[in-house]
């Protein structure tokens, strides 16, 4: 799913979620104990989401 | 896996979601997205979310290919606030008022909701109130209704292509 912004200024995004009527969201939200939303700038490109913090 | 991004006006970005099982994309269903964005109103002391969500029904999808939503589809935003309460009566439901407010921007008219992504008026919008349940969390705002010269909060949509 392709989602266009039209804001005068642009915006910036703190967080999408998709929720369906039937069994299913995501977010993105680590908090949260749903799948995660992906997010991208194309379909190819490199994902948004934060990466998380890795030990050593 | 936060997102934080800035996005220009016309710009878009790809949402990507799993279907682990093969159930979730199933002709019929209503899929709402949910979108939340920083920024600060013009001339207004306090920090606010752009929120808006929309739903969009998968359409049957022709012989052995993948449900697809409508190709395009319009969302309108609203600024909210978005302290998040948590209800604590130790007995029966509470009640919360949905009263109208004036502000010295403009008019805006609180609102309650059970969860983030959920519709933002429960009521029908002649209830004054709305009934959470003890022990459950909400979120409660205020949406603008009417700016003196709020000129951000009336130009936001997303477009679902």
């Amino acid at each position: 799913m392709t989602v266009t912004v039209h804001a005068s200024g642009g915006r910036t995004v703190t967080g999408v979620r998709l929720a369906s009527d039937g069994p299913g969201t995501w977010d993105t939200d680590s908090g949260t104990l749903f799948w995660v939303l992906g997010v991208a700038p194309t379909a190819g490109g490199a994902l948004l989401n934060a990466r998380r913090q890795r030990w050593r | 896996m936060a997102v934080n991004f800035p996005v220009a006006d016309g710009g878009s970005f790809v949402a990507f979601a799993s279907d682990s099982q093969g159930i979730e994309f199933l002709p019929g269903r209503t899929l709402t997205l949910s979108a939340t964005f920083s920024g600060r109103l013009d001339g207004d002391g306090g920090d606010y979310n752009h929120y808006g969500h929309r739903a969009v029904r998968l359409l049957r999808p022709r012989a052995g290919t993948t449900p697809t939503a409508p190709s395009t589809t319009t969302l309108r935003l609203r600024a909210v606030r978005l302290p998040t309460t948590s209800v604590t009566s130790p007995s029966a439901p509470i009640v919360t008022s949905l009263g109208t407010s004036t502000f010295t921007r403009g008019t805006w008219t609180q609102y309650g909701t059970g969860t983030y992504g959920s519709a933002l008026f429960r009521g029908n919008g002649t209830a004054p109130y709305d009934v959470f349940a003890d022990g459950t969390t909400s979120v409660s705002g205020k949406t603008m209704q009417q700016a003196e010269r709020g000129l951000v909060v009336k130009t936001l949509s997303l477009r679902c292509i």
